[in-house]
């Protein structure tokens, strides 16, 4: 079974809930929708020529400082390529007109503009398919590999949750899905429901706050520099200034 | 009284001492990448049992130098210390590599920026990892305090 087929198969089983697939390099990535992911996962493991019994790992992205797409640099790019070109034909017709020693100048010029032009739609080219990707509307993707053993395939499901989203517990289908949810829940604060254990595994279990969310700053919080100063018995050595970069 | 009993208190003192500096016990506790420098200083090649101290103890009660080998988090800094209070006394602490020392590359929200904002450090190691002889000669160093300081003071 090729990719496409195996598409064609999700298609026809999911419908709209099917939000569109990508190939890189022989690497299968299918979008479905939040609702219908754990019957997506299901099918994917039980139809019996895909079988996906492996589960290698599943993990999220945060897409909420994702660059917007640039249409007004497009455009002007764009401009400046028609008003090149126009230039272009101004000299060609001037060398019509010209003698030699001014010719060989025009056609440097020619060249050169040539040259810039074919720049400037190449730029205006690339953020034109950035501005074609659809704007999100949710906050992260929730991502995950899955192998086949019985069978040559690897798939990619990818879906689309909002902060205030559940989702639904692969553990049912994977039980190895069970640490990867606790770390997602612990550093994106995506919550699983039917999931038999859900808790903070990677941070303490008090923590405040998801560190890999991308509004999380890097070097900490003021809170979670006063972490140490309320989890160290009484009586103990003060945090010198000096190990905290600014 | 008086004079004499200085002389052998002198010489007791001196004796203590030299036996201490001999015979580290230092504590199972690798951290990190760190660790592993560590293992490979207490094992064949270069041989930590020229020093007395070829002993890791699997318990703080028994171990009198805690070698912070590795990344000290957050989460790991209370562990850390309640281990370094169930060391009896005397006991040494070394800092082994740039992250136990100052946090090394990882200024991030859940590393602890240096073991000494946690516990005292007697000797800091530096390095990425560190070479076994590093190590060995970080030892040297803490038997040099040890000779200096004497048995009274620890």
């Amino acid at each position: 079974m090729k990719n496409d087929e195996i598409v064609g198969l999700l298609k026809g089983n999911f419908g709209e809930a099917f939000r569109g697939s990508e190939e890189l390099s022989g690497d299968l990535t299918v979008k479905v929708d939040l609702d219908r992911l754990h019957e997506v996962l299901q099918f994917l493991r039980s139809h019996p020529s895909l079988e996906f019994d492996y589960l290698p790992f599943m993990t999220a992205i945060d897409y909420s400082v994702y660059p917007k797409p640039k249409t007004k640099e497009m455009e002007t790019k764009l401009k400046e390529a028609k008003a090149k070109e126009e230039k272009i034909k101004e000299n060609e017709e001037k060398l019509k007109e010209a003698k030699e020693e001014e010719a060989e100048k025009l056609k440097e010029e020619i060249a050169r503009l040539k040259e810039e032009v074919v720049k400037a739609k190449e730029e205006s080219e690339k953020l034109k398919k950035e501005a074609e990707r659809e704007e999100r509307k949710k906050r992260f993707d929730i991502v995950y590999q899955l192998r086949s053993t019985k069978h040559p395939y690897d798939i990619r499901v990818k879906a689309e949750v909002g902060e205030e989203d559940i989702v639904e517990s692969a553990t049912d289908i994977w039980n190895s899905a069970g640490c990867d949810e606790c770390e997602i829940y612990d550093m994106f604060g995506i919550k699983f429901k039917n999931h038999p254990d859900l808790r903070r595994i990677l941070m303490p279990e008090d923590w405040v706050g998801h560190p890999y969310r991308k509004d999380y700053p890097l070097k900490g919080r003021k809170e979670d520099d006063e972490y140490l100063d309320t989890h160290l018995p009484e009586g103990q050595l003060k945090r010198p200034e000096h190990t905290r970069m600014p | 009284m008086g004079v004499e009993n200085v002389v052998i208190t002198e010489k007791l003192d001196k004796l203590i001492s030299w036996g201490r500096r001999w015979s580290f016990w230092p504590l199972t506790c690798g951290l990190a990448c760190c660790a592993i420098e560590m293992m490979a200083a207490s094992a064949a090649r270069f041989d930590f049992a020229r020093f007395g101290s070829e002993v890791f103890r699997p318990s703080p009660r028994h171990a009198d130098v805690f070698i912070v080998a590795g990344t000290l988090t957050k989460k790991m800094a209370p562990v850390v210390r309640k281990l370094y209070d169930q060391m009896p006394h005397p006991k040494w602490v070394v800092a082994m590599g740039s992250c136990a020392e100052t946090g090394g590359v990882f200024d991030t929200y859940s590393v602890v920026q240096g073991v000494d904002t946690v516990i005292p450090v007697d000797v800091y190691v530096p390095g990425c990892a560190p070479t076994p002889e590093a190590l060995q000669y970080a030892w040297i160093k803490l038997q040099d305090k040890l000779r200096k300081e004497g048995s009274l003071k620890a």
